[in-house]
């Protein structure tokens, strides 16, 4: 295990930012820390970093105890969200601010400078500023200082966060196919769950300061382990006293099928190739459910708001029981 | 995307501008200005040429309207010469000392938490608030004959250091908090974790944000010093050629009704003045410019 983390907890006065907080994340792996803003899973990854000391726990970085460890000495590469570059110095000297501090000699200081500007596309901006940079190159240009000095592990908190959705969605699959390139034991904070599911070998969700659910994304799609994890990943509709997602719930038009509720279409509305629903059961007190089709089964069926219908899941599908009252998604 | 390597570049069309075309933006012909701004230079220049530009010029004028050799005459008197060495010395020494515990005071206000920060906050601003006579009086009550300290440095070249640290003590403070408060803390723990100690963080990547507020400190700081006169009176006793100052010597010059030779001292100031601005600037941009 590349990095290990034992019973940590973190208080900020009185807010439980960490509550007995245990994960081992992989070597060699790209780790996601998925959850809500203010969940706590910057704190952890700023905990493993060093820039934030835990109440209590430990973490050991490839088998070296680093609990006590300021940050100097973790050898970790940290990408903020907001870039933290020097301002004053220009892309070359931001790379290189690594390997001058650890006093290497210029002339491989330059080497690899060049190599890393080479890495993520900034050859020709070497000598620019951060300032004359885009958002994108600026993390680009991040990225580098960090993997300069050769980390044990790379950290990178939302470091996508301050891009705009174009930018980022580049920027995600081109950290993917670097970190297949680099094989640096990667870990990164978000809280967008698609990120998530499609940068990351692993995920870990963090919420209220607990960790809920530590899987690839094709466990934590298909069994999420609770309410929680299963309505952070996408949307979800109760229907007969359990979370289901909306595209997982067929409609008919007729009551031939058991286990169908009876209900009407109260809303409708079309985005591109899907249709949303809304229907309101006859049950007296039911909730209103929300059911996503495609165009297609739309139109075949004669949907449309007034339709009586008739709902159930489909066969297999993911769902787990409503524990707590959660955020209801209608109209997703 | 493309595909011509295993880590292709984001394939977006502002990402890979050509650097070396500049971004083209729509602006008039340098040297033409609209309505708005015409009226805008006209009434600045206006303004600044009243309040400055002619009296400066008038200073000037009057220095050497006894001739060159009057103006070289004044300013060889041993008295004369003497006072303004001491001034522009003293007003050096003044602005290093400010530019160390300004900065350090900046630091402490921004970055440290202790009882009565707000207070202090606040007190650092009362030496410019205050008039400088009433300064001067607070400083002789503390540190002159009746010292109750036991420290009695009237009449002494330290008074008149004392006095101008006192009233120049807010401008590298209040130059370099904003900017220390605007500074954001990532880029320190960015410095950190690439291996950076405190120190270094400090040297490299705080510091060449904080040169220019501490440069514009620094220029305000002098500019004041050279000039000040208020609270120098009561501490410095009048002693020619021991602690007597720049200012004092053109008020002496101006009595005896010898304006031209009160001017030649001015413009010396004036000189020294400028000169001293204009080299902060230059150690600032390099500094700045510097990681």
């Amino acid at each position: 295990m590349s990095i290990k983390v034992s019973g940590v907890n973190k208080k900020f006065g009185d807010f439980v930012a960490l509550d007995n907080v245990s994960v081992n994340l992989p070597t060699g792996q790209l780790t996601a820390l998925l959850g809500p803003s203010g969940g706590g899973k910057s704190t952890l990854l700023r905990i493993i970093a060093g820039l934030e000391t835990a109440d209590s726990g430990t973490v050991t970085i490839e088998g070296h105890e680093a609990t006590h460890l300021p940050p100097q000495k973790r050898n970790v590469g940290f990408v903020f969200q907001h870039y933290a570059a020097f301002k004053h110095m220009s892309v070359a000297k931001n790379v290189a601010f690594g390997l001058e501090i650890r006093k290497r000699p210029k002339a491989e200081t330059a080497k690899r400078v060049a190599e890393l500007l080479e890495l993520v596309h900034l050859s020709q901006f070497a000598h620019r500023l951060p300032a004359q940079l885009s958002g994108g190159q600026r993390q680009r240009m991040a990225l580098a200082r960090a993997l300069a000095v050769e980390p044990t592990v790379l950290l990178l908190d939302e470091p996508f966060g301050a891009l705009d959705a174009k930018v980022r969605k580049e920027l995600r699959e081109w950290l993917r196919r670097l970190h297949d390139e680099v094989q640096v034991t990667t870990v990164f904070v978000t809280h967008d769950q698609e990120e998530a599911l499609e940068v990351a070998d692993e995920i870990v969700v963090i919420n209220e300061g607990r960790v809920e659910q530590v899987g690839t994304p094709d466990q934590l799609y298909d069994e999420p382990a609770n309410d929680f994890v299963m309505s952070f990943l996408g949307p979800v509709t109760t229907l007969g006293g359990r979370l289901v997602r909306p595209h997982d719930i067929e409609v008919f038009t007729t009551a031939a099928v058991t286990g169908a509720v009876g209900g009407v279409i109260t809303r409708q509305v079309r985005i591109g190739f899907e249709v949303r629903l809304a229907v309101q059961l006859d049950e007296p007190g039911a909730p209103e459910v929300s059911v996503t089709v495609t165009r297609a089964t739309q139109r075949h069926l004669g949907l449309e708001v007034g339709s009586q219908v008739w709902v159930a899941p489909t066969h297999g599908a993911p769902a787990v029981p409503v524990v707590t009252p959660i955020r209801q998604n209608l109209t997703a | 995307m493309t595909q011509t390597s295993v880590v292709g570049p984001p394939s977006a069309p502002v990402e890979t501008q050509d650097p070396g075309t500049p971004r083209k933006r729509r602006a008039r012909a340098p040297g033409r200005l609209g309505a708005g701004s015409t009226l805008g230079l006209g009434v600045t220049m206006i303004w600044f040429s009243l309040l400055v530009l002619i009296p400066l010029t008038a200073v000037l004028a009057s220095a050497v309207s006894g001739g060159w050799s009057g103006f070289w005459d004044v300013l060889t008197n041993p008295q004369t010469a003497s006072a303004i060495r001491l001034t522009v010395f003293e007003a050096m020494g003044v602005t290093v000392v400010n530019v160390f515990m300004g900065t350090a005071l900046a630091w402490m206000l921004v970055r440290d938490r202790f009882f009565g920060k707000r207070v202090l906050d606040i007190v650092i601003d009362v030496p410019f608030a205050l008039p400088t006579i009433v300064a001067g009086l607070v400083l002789l009550a503390l540190y002159g004959q009746q010292s109750p300290l036991g420290i009695n440095v009237a009449n002494t070249r330290y008074a008149v250091f004392l006095a101008l640290a006192f009233v120049t003590l807010p401008f590298v403070v209040r130059t370099v908090q904003p900017v220390l408060e605007s500074l954001e803390r990532d880029t320190e723990e960015a410095a950190a974790s690439l291996g950076a100690s405190r120190l270094a963080t400090f040297r490299r990547v705080v510091l060449p944000s904080l040169v220019p507020a501490i440069a514009a400190g620094a220029a305000l700081s002098f500019a004041r010093a050279i000039s000040e006169y208020c609270s120098l009176v009561l501490l410095y006793g009048n002693l020619p050629n021991r602690n007597e100052v720049a200012s004092v010597r053109v008020l002496t010059y101006i009595e005896n009704g010898d304006k031209a030779a009160a001017a030649a001292v001015a413009s010396i100031l004036l000189v020294v003045a400028l000169v001293v601005i204009v080299l902060l600037d230059v150690i600032q941009r390099r500094l700045a410019r510097r990681g």
